[in-house]
């Protein structure tokens, strides 16, 4: 039987790939047994879908601005842009 | 006759289509969206500005139907994940480390040395809830290692299949799937620790 170790590594790469089907036997084998891994896949799946909806959802309205020297640069670089 | 007035976000009246206005009412939100995944305030500025001359340039292709921010957000997340591919490719290739913190998390045996428990906490639900969850997932982000943190937001951000993301940074896959573990790995423990409220045994002393 396959280790807890290497249980997490393969529960770890279905989430990216689809597991070869020797490889989804095993993983499948040690789950039925062993209700950590079964907790570890649940709690994995959901860090991983937080994660995306944090990374690509749009940026909460509070927290460091744009500071002021970059934002005057900008304007300047928007004003040379534009005019040609 | 509120419902009547457009707010300037949703209408591409002329105006909206102003780089100058852009900056003024977006500039900061995109400039929080780029510092949360590239970490650094330079980068970030340049981005913002990057972002906004692409989008003057082909303000053509906006559809009035989308808010402005929606899509100066969309350009720049396209300019994120450049900046990453090129700085993750830029640094010298080391051939990957044992991970000593993973090694930690199993017994010699592969067993695991503190057993996933189940999270007290849900995941969020209110907004207020949300902005939280954010802070403590930025907090946790932060804490990867720099490459490793490139490669997991890239991973996340690109929707490109591993053979593609692969071939572009110039690794293996198994090096990435590798990769991709150990952050998710970090990720997990720290998220359980610090929000789905499973705190750390006190910690083994030797």
């Amino acid at each position: 039987m396959i280790s807890c170790r290497r249980a997490a590594e393969l529960t770890s790469l279905q989430l990216d790939a689809d597991l070869p089907a020797g490889q989804r036997l095993v993983l499948g084998f040690h789950r039925i047994v062993c209700a950590a891994c079964r907790r570890f896949r649940s709690q994995l799946v959901e860090i991983d879908r937080a994660t995306g909806e944090f990374l690509r959802s749009e940026p909460p309205a509070e927290g460091p601005e744009l500071p002021d020297d970059a934002r005057a640069r900008i304007h300047s670089q928007i004003d040379s842009a534009t005019r040609n | 006759m509120k419902s009547d007035v457009a707010s300037a976000e949703d209408a591409a009246s002329p105006e909206s289509l102003e780089p100058h206005r852009w900056l003024e009412d977006h500039g900061s939100a995109l400039y929080r969206f780029a510092l949360s995944k590239v970490r650094r305030a330079d980068v970030a500025e340049d981005l913002v500005q990057e972002t906004l001359l692409a989008a003057w340039r082909g303000h053509e292709r906006f559809t009035k139907r989308s808010k402005v921010r929606t899509w100066l957000t969309a350009i720049l997340k396209h300019k994120i994940i450049d900046w990453l591919r090129s700085s993750i490719r830029e640094q010298k290739r080391v051939t990957l480390s044992d991970d000593k913190w993973l090694n930690e998390q199993f017994t010699s045996l592969g067993k695991w040395r503190q057993s996933p428990e189940e999270w007290d906490a849900d995941a969020p639900d209110t907004e207020l809830n949300r902005e939280e969850f954010w802070k403590v997932m930025q907090a946790c982000l932060n804490a990867l290692p720099t490459r490793m943190r490139r490669v997991f937001v890239l991973w996340q951000l690109d929707e490109q299949t591993g053979e593609e993301v692969c071939q572009e940074l110039g690794i293996s896959t198994s090096n990435l799937w590798v990769i991709l573990h150990r952050s998710r790995s970090r990720l997990w423990r720290c998220l359980t620790v610090n929000w789905y409220g499973n705190p750390e045994p006190e910690s083994e002393r030797s």
